[in-house]
């Protein structure tokens, strides 16, 4: 991994002295003796990945992801003239969802703690992530909404905007992928869904930048041991390079119809 | 055409054998991909109005890696370039204006400008008269000189292919120009004075590029 | 209806012209509505839900399920309340701090008609008289908006509520101790359905000199002058009306925009019963991933 470059922003590591056997129990049936999930998922396979480009007409880029059972909606506005007269631009994150998004019915749609804390880490990440010194004096607004929420909403919200942003083609150093890793019945499961997301077990959440090796945000609140903590990260980032190829051939799958269809006309 | 698509992050050659144009960066010793899109390498230095005119100095050899997306190319407004802006406010000191269209790109959003009394003529600049020069509604090319402070790009017409392009009367009548700093209404033969742009042909050319 | 300032002068005449010669910018003639998409059962985690387009205005509308005790009023009848949320929605920004004021509105609106006994049978959301009853929330999002929000609402409203499924219950009354049990019913094929035959649509009829045009775009709103919404039921009985904009209107000109909505009601209200039991067609069967996603162009109908 580049180390020079590497720029981690949040990490929680907890290193304990003591055994971490006490989590097996909890999450008795969550694997199968087979080694399959609940869902019919090995261990290091993904959800169903899958996107649509250009839903939003009125907007500069638009992606409808639907990851397993999360669907959302990332729209971009922008780059404009902001109010600031900063040398880079600004990127605002306004987040999002719907009432039934989630089977216990929500009450507030927008600006509770949670949404406020998806939109003050997507917008750190893209602040990073986005060449800003492109955009001098202007704005980039980031709208995401949740249409129906599957455990994690942080790491959809994170692909969804990348594929947006380049969908209205506003240059970025690289692709942000993100996903979560658990630790349940001593195997690394990848991109947790929501009923093993609410298992009191380890869990991950790594966003990187794949084509450069970047750890972009890393968090973890939940108490990991030290040597499982390594191989966590191993296979979360085993978990991000499988998302990153299958974004990069929706995006490229996007482009040469997009292309194609010019050249036709 | 190139077949070859590349996204953002894409390593696309190292930077000794290339310039990175619009569409990529350099890093590291390397030209990356910034959009999605196909690789473009250019030859010929004249890539854009901008870039041309700070930038031939040096390094002329060498081609122009670029990445295109030939759905639509956002226009930002930079130094250097051509703005269409139809004028708002007239007062003794400056001209206000709002951008719509940057080298025949329409923005997405206007961009307010102001035309300084002493950047509207090149000659005469000390009894240079903003009231006689631009009316409120006159379309106007100028070239974007300075990104100004938070409230306005600074714009200049002071060269002789600058200037009003369309005005009309207080009546809606469209004037013709006559002279440099004349316009005539068709109907009543009344003489307007505006700074009035002398379009040439190569000069169009260059605003369509 | 909050007022933007859209249009120039000139393509406000542009418009007002357009109208006067029975050609709109969308090439519609003044009693036309721009076409309504619908996709049903869209979202698992609601009970009913269905995305609707209506030109380039799109809402999502979820209908979830609450079990609650009766009220002391109607010991018979169940609750149900429609909510509309504008948060999130980028064209709704241009309102500034209206939109909160306009989607409370609409919401106000649906709900005055969702709790008339005309138009809306609450006791079958009853589950034991005096007792138990469903609190039914409908839940409408606005994803995007492009003029003519109140009948985009009052599709979605109707679209959700006739795909919703209402789960079964097993009400098990003990005639000792009169106690009552109600136990959810496993069985996902078991389900009831609402009847909502008689909810009315929302027909809005807008004044742009002297002309009555139905479904106004954002850029016909700017000439607007008054506006009625009729909430229309399917036989043409006009149950909800509610007028909004500056302008004033006299009975001659109100006489004539009822008969508009009476003659579009049952119209839009056919329309839309056939788009659902079309779309209710092409949903894949229980259990099985749909193969198409949600915004394609080929989930809807």
């Amino acid at each position: 991994m580049d180390t020079s470059s590497t720029t981690m922003k949040t990490s929680t590591k907890n290193n304990l002295t003591s055994t971490s056997n006490m989590e097996h129990v909890a999450a008795f049936d969550l694997i199968s003796v087979e080694g399959y999930r609940m869902d019919g998922r090995k261990s290091d396979e993904l959800r169903q990945f899958r996107c649509l480009f250009n839903t939003m007409s009125d907007a500069d880029g638009s992606c409808y992801l639907e990851h397993g059972n999360c669907k959302l909606l990332a729209m971009i506005y922008g780059p404009y003239e902001g109010r600031s007269n900063q040398e880079q631009a600004v990127i605002t994150c306004d987040f999002s969802m719907t009432q039934y998004c989630v089977s216990e019915r929500r009450l507030k749609t927008y600006g509770d703690l949670k949404s406020q804390k998806i939109q003050m880490s997507i917008q750190r990440v893209f602040q990073q992530a986005i060449l800003t010194e492109t955009y001098p004096k202007s704005q980039i607004d980031i709208y995401l909404k949740i249409l129906q929420s599957d455990g994690n909403d942080y790491c959809p919200c994170v692909n969804a905007t990348t594929l947006a942003l380049i969908n209205a083609g506003i240059p970025l150093k690289d692709f942000v992928c993100s996903s979560t890793v658990g630790n349940i019945q001593g195997k690394y499961i990848v991109d947790l869904n929501q009923q093993e997301e609410q298992q009191q077990t380890p869990k991950l959440t790594l966003t990187i930048m794949p084509q450069r090796n970047e750890i972009v945000s890393l968090s973890c609140e939940s108490r990991v041991h030290a040597i499982t903590y390594n191989d966590m990260l191993d296979s979360a980032t085993n978990a991000c390079q499988q998302l990153f190829s299958s974004m990069k051939q929706a995006v490229i799958e996007q482009l040469k119809t997009s292309l194609n269809l010019l050249h036709d006309n | 055409m190139s077949s070859y698509y590349c996204v953002p992050g894409d390593r696309l050659c190292p930077a000794d054998s290339a310039r990175p144009g619009p569409g990529t960066y350099e890093k590291q010793g390397c030209i990356f991909a910034s959009i999605a899109g196909s690789i473009k390498l250019n030859l010929s230095e004249n890539e854009l109005g901008a870039v041309s005119h700070n930038k031939n100095t040096s390094n002329n050899e060498k081609p122009i890696i670029t990445v295109v997306r030939e759905e639509h190319q956002l226009a930002v407004p930079t130094v250097g370039l051509l703005a269409y802006c139809k004028i708002t406010h007239v007062s003794p000191r400056f001209v206000r204006c709002n951008m719509f269209a940057i080298n025949n790109q329409p923005l997405k959003s206007i961009c307010h400008g102001m035309i300084k009394r002493e950047a509207i003529d090149s000659n005469n600049k000390d009894t240079v008269e903003c009231s006689q020069k631009f009316r409120p509604d006159d379309i106007v090319i100028a070239r974007i000189i300075s990104l100004g402070d938070s409230n306005s790009y600074l714009l200049s017409t002071a060269e002789p292919e600058l200037g009003v392009v369309a005005a009309r009367t207080s009546t809606g009548e469209t004037l013709v120009p006559v002279a440099c700093c004349k316009m005539r209404c068709p109907k009543t033969n009344i003489i307007e004075s505006r700074k009035v742009a002398k379009i040439q042909n190569d000069f169009i050319e260059e605003t369509e590029r | 209806m909050p007022r933007v300032p859209v249009a120039s002068e000139d393509e406000r005449k542009f418009i007002v012209d357009g109208i006067q010669s029975d050609f709109r910018l969308d090439g519609r003639t003044s009693r036309m509505y721009r076409p309504v998409l619908l996709a049903t059962d869209v979202v698992n985690t609601a009970n009913g839900s269905c995305l609707l387009k209506l030109g380039g205005t799109i809402v999502m509308a979820g209908v979830t399920f609450e079990f609650t005790r009766t009220s002391q009023e109607s010991p018979n009848e169940g609750r149900i309340e429609a909510t509309v949320d504008g948060s999130g929605c980028h064209s709704l920004r241009i309102f500034g701090r209206q939109r909160h004021l306009f989607t409370k509105q609409i919401s106000r609106s649906l709900n005055y008609i969702l709790n008339n006994p005309k138009c809306f049978d609450r006791e079958q959301l009853c589950v034991v008289k005096g007792h138990h009853c469903w609190l039914v929330h409908v839940d409408i999002s606005v994803l995007r908006y492009e003029g003519n929000l109140y009948d985009a609402c009052s599709f979605a409203m109707k679209a959700a509520l006739s795909e919703t499924k209402v789960p079964s219950l097993q009400v098990t009354h003990d005639e000792e101790t009169s106690e009552v049990t109600v136990d959810v019913c496993d069985d996902p094929f078991q389900f009831g359905l609402l009847n909502v035959s008689n909810l009315p649509v929302f027909i809005s009829v807008s004044q742009v000199s002297g002309i009555h045009i139905v479904d106004t775009t954002l850029k016909e709103d700017s000439v607007t002058l008054a506006r009625i919404t009729y909430g229309v039921k399917d036989n043409g009985n006009i149950v909800y009306m509610s007028k909004d904009g500056g302008g004033s209107l006299d009975l001659l000109n109100l006489r004539s925009m009822s008969k508009v909505a009476s003659d579009i009601g049952p119209q839009m209200n056919s329309l839309l019963l056939d788009k659902i039991h079309l779309s209710k067609a092409k949903q894949p069967l229980w259990g099985h991933v749909n193969e198409n996603l949600l915004f394609d162009d080929i989930n809807f109908v």
